[in-house]
């Protein structure tokens, strides 16, 4: 508990405006955009500016002992900024400045608070582009996306937000104010911790600056709608596509549960008797994107496409991305509770996978919704319940146990980009063998010995106090 | 959690607009959490006691509100000196009597459920239940009668239940359960009388009743499942104005003539409810577009909220005003002579402010659009 001394403390650093404690101001800090977690309201939320407030807070929570926990926009989907052991919730909102945009080196210098989608803008103005684009682009922010390592679409050609940073500057768990990774495009020096810090969910450090990597703006995109009778026909041309020589740089997939959703909800004119379809963009030059976009649509056709269509305009293909987009609030319109995973598995084996878990969702009688950035084997799998019948729930969250086994099982992933957070840590055994898990642990212990850093994340608490018992006393 | 200083602000700063529920990927309902906090405010008493003297007292009872009303058509002196500016009956009668050079709605000199009525047409196809509203009752009769007139030359056999009063969602808004129940109740046996057959269809004039009727009288009621059950098979059959009106005209087929350029230009301002509550965005601008006597222009931004918003209008009087001016000046950027939208609270707002700024724009609803502009004709009136 944060008693009136430590609050003083607290606010001395941050200023008077930029700390808040009234129960009614802290509450929604208690929650994120995973559905159906409880409140977990933070005993303060502070505002910094600069790195050093920053580093100041982190010294005193060790001093102290309560628990820092980083927010950016809140849209995780895991639970990672709710802070389930109370303490301060560290909002980057006010940390929203784009520091230095440098067009001769590609790169742009950006605090954490940075919104994703106006980093996006600011730099096509100068035509370069920043390619990473999780669906909540408009509200999350780029600490966020570093902390989650989150992808999008156009991960698939792009790589996730790790391809797209260079360095950061961190304030490390214990205090000290740091810089990793190096101004260029490559480096060997030492240990990576960049790659250690991008998708650590806030449990290592917190990300105060970064610097990131920019693209030339491709001259042109082409945005295909393909419709498929079979679910496996669709899935087995995601690779195909591939092999016939085209690197597209985005392919979604959405089952017809989705198409069926989006309809009722937000008509954006899909066929909703077809069984699954693709969206696929090409990027590039005009000729590369022609010739790239006439192989899709031969390639599709002869994976048994029932209808290949191009968009036409700039507005046609709009309005098939701002379908994909409306997904998410369409599902929840028709279940009040969804149990989302976002699985990563092998392209090969994403035929198989996908018709395994439709017969699994049967099996245990709950209605389940695919869809995802399949181009680079990332499916979500939404399970929906009646959160009143607590018999109902159980069988989905059996289902998602059952999902998680057979990822598992062809080499897959639990989790492609939502990250770990608390609700996936039950499942974390499935997929690493006991002594990855103790070296993860290892790590953070050395990083964070008093556990302030965004606690009860990642890694389950018993095993960190069993690793803590059984290591060497600090 | 302690109900704070703080927590009446966030409470009452809310429009119950809707905008945050239609961007949120997992539809929180935040109006009616919102709703819930008003009404333990309420349940404790730390509500404006003058809210809760209308919304409790005036608007449920019908003859109240029409001694009130007639007072003030009497005199308007006496009027504005016994109603604060800052009086919760500006929920509805907004900025009338400010004191200020700003006038207050035009009291209607019969209510439009005291008025006679046209029997329906032989050979009506559909039969439809009209929910009058008290804006449309009280204040502008010639909305009730519009939607009436348009809806029987459609071929509907318009009944006008008599029982009907307020669809209670001033008193809702505030938290104020009791009182809105009262409301429901009684709405319920006049809309959904038993032991008669029902209506095919409920409308309303105004959106924010339809809402009010289709969206939260069942959850309203759910504590009687008799009466949630009725309100379940009302809330089905509630239709708003402009989706049942473009649905009767595609059933007969009625083709866009050309308007001709020198015919009034219109635009739509999208009520929260109807937009957002009701997720009906394409009806109005399908019903605008096909009129013979007029034309159709999309202003920008046009489903902004209006910054009316029940009681927020008083509780936040200048951030209200300063939504609502960004409105009109978005409004008149497109050249639209007139404003249309479909909803009575928006209606006020819209046009008190209009008042104000001595604007030539004009506001009415899509019922008195279609009525006036129906034909090429009449386009000029
Ligand atoms: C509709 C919707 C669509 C989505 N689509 C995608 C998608 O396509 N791809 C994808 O990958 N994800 C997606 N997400 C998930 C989510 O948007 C991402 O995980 C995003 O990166 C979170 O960013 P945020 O700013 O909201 O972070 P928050 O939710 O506030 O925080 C997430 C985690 O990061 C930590 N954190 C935040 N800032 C910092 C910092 N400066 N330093 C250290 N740690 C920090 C927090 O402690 C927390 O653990 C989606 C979410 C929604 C609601
Ligand atoms: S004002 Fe509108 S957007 Fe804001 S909380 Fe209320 S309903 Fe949501």
């Amino acid at each position: 508990m944060l008693d009136k001394a430590s609050l003083k403390k607290i606010r001395r650093i941050m200023g008077k405006e930029a700390m808040l404690n009234t129960p009614a101001d802290v509450a929604l800090y208690g929650y994120d955009a995973t559905p159906a977690l409880d409140g977990v309201a933070p005993e303060a939320v502070v505002f910094p500016q600069r790195a050093e407030q920053v580093q100041s807070l982190v010294q005193l929570a060790n001093q102290e002992n309560f628990a820092v926990v980083p927010r950016g926009a809140g849209t995780g989907l895991t639970g990672g900024a709710r802070p389930i052991h109370g303490g301060v919730v560290l909002s980057t909102q006010a940390m929203n400045q784009i520091l230095r945009l440098d067009t001769d080196n590609f790169q742009v210098v950006v605090q954490p608070g940075v919104v994703t989608g106006d980093l996006q803008t600011r730099v096509a103005r100068e035509g370069l582009f920043y390619p990473t684009d999780p669906q909540s682009l408009a509200v999350c922010t780029i600490g966020g996306n570093l902390a989650e390592n989150a992808g999008g679409p156009r991960a698939v050609k792009y790589g996730v937000t790790r391809q797209q940073v260079l360095a950061l500057q961190v304030v490390l768990p214990q205090g000290q104010l740091v810089r990793m990774g190096a101004r260029t495009l490559k480096t060997v020096s030492g240990y990576d911790l960049v790659s250690l810090l991008v998708g650590s969910e806030g449990t290592l450090g917190v990300i105060t600056e970064a610097t990131l990597r920019l693209l030339p703006a491709p001259a042109c995109r082409s945005t295909l709608l393909m419709v498929f009778d079979r679910v496996d026909q669709a899935a087995a041309a995601v690779a195909k596509t591939f092999r016939a020589g085209v690197w597209p740089s985005a392919i979604e997939f959405m089952d017809r549960h989705c198409i069926r959703c989006i309809e009722e909800h937000e008509p954006a004119g899909l066929p909703i008797d077809a069984a699954a379809v693709l969206i696929v963009e090409v990027d590039g030059s005009r000729p590369e994107v022609t010739s790239a976009a006439e192989r899709v649509q031969q390639v599709m056709s002869e994976m048994g496409a029932r209808s290949v269509q191009v968009a036409q305009s700039e507005a046609e293909a709009e309005q098939l991305w701002r379908a994909r987009r409306s997904l998410s609030p369409a599902v929840a319109k028709i279940a009040p509770l969804k149990i989302n995973e976002d699985i990563v598995v092998p392209l090969s084996t994403l035929p198989g996978v996908i018709d395994a878990i439709h017969a699994l969702a049967a099996r245990q009688k709950i209605k389940c919704v695919c869809f995802g950035h399949v181009g680079d084997g990332n499916l979500h799998v939404n399970f929906l319940a009646d959160p009143s019948s607590q018999e109902e729930v159980a069988r989905a969250e059996h289902a998602a146990r059952e999902l998680f086994a057979l990822t598992v099982s062809v080499g897959g992933s639990i989790t492609g980009e939502h990250g770990v957070g608390t609700t996936k840590l039950a499942y974390l055994g499935m997929e690493h063998a006991p002594e990855a898990l103790a070296a993860m642990a290892a790590i953070k212990l050395a990083l964070d010995p008093r556990g302030i850093m965004n606690p009860g994340k990642v890694l389950p608490d018993e095993l960190l106090a069993k690793e803590r018992g059984s290591g060497p006393a600090h | 959690m302690p109900r704070g200083r703080r927590y009446r602000f966030f409470l009452s700063a809310c429009l119950q607009c809707g905008s945050c529920t239609a961007a949120c990927p997992n539809q929180v309902d935040t109006a009616l959490v919102i709703q819930a906090g008003r009404a333990r405010l309420a349940a404790a008493r730390e509500s404006s006691w003058i809210g809760r003297f209308i919304t409790k007292k005036i608007l449920p009872s019908e003859r109240r509100l029409r001694r009130l009303l007639g007072l003030a058509r009497a005199s308007r002196a006496l009027w504005a000196k016994k109603i604060p500016t800052q009086s919760g009956l500006h929920l509805r009668l907004r900025r009338g009597l400010d004191g200020q050079g700003r006038r207050i709605p035009e009291i209607a000199n019969t209510f439009f459920l005291h008025q006679k009525q046209p029997s329906p047409e032989p050979g009506a196809q559909r039969r439809v239940s009209l929910f009058v509203g008290c804006v449309a009752n009280y204040l502008k009769p010639q909305v009730a009668q519009a939607a009436a007139t348009v809806l029987t030359q459609a071929h509907c056999a318009v009944d006008i239940p008599l029982g009907q009063g307020c669809c209670g969602l001033p008193a809702y808004g505030l938290g104020e359960n009791e009182a809105a129940i009262e409301l429901a109740v009684r709405n319920l046996d006049a809309l959904m009388p038993l032991g008669q057959a029902p209506p095919d269809v409920i409308t309303s004039p105004c959106a924010s009743c339809a809402y009010m009727l289709k969206k939260r009288m069942p959850g309203l009621l759910s504590a009687w499942p008799e009466l949630h059950q009725r309100a379940q098979q009302l809330a089905e059959r509630v239709q708003p104005f402009s989706r049942l009106f473009t649905q009767l005209r595609a059933d007969s087929a009625v083709s866009k003539k050309n308007s001709s350029e020198n015919t009034p230009l219109l635009t739509f301002h999208d009520p929260c409810h109807l937009a957002k509550g009701l997720g009906e965005r394409n009806a109005p601008r399908q019903l605008l577009g096909q009129l013979a006597g007029a034309r159709y222009v999309e202003m920008d931004q046009a489903d902004r909220c209006c910054g009316q918003g029940g009681s927020f209008c008083l509780s936040h009087q200048d951030l209200s005003e300063k939504i609502v001016s960004n409105k009109l000046s978005l409004a008149q950027k497109s050249g639209a002579e007139v404003l249309v939208t479909e909803c009575s609270g928006c209606l006020l707002q819209l046009s008190s402010a209009l008042w104000s700024e001595d604007s030539a724009l004009e506001v009415i609803s899509t019922a008195e659009a279609a009525l006036r502009y129906q034909s090429a004709k009449k386009g000029s009136m």
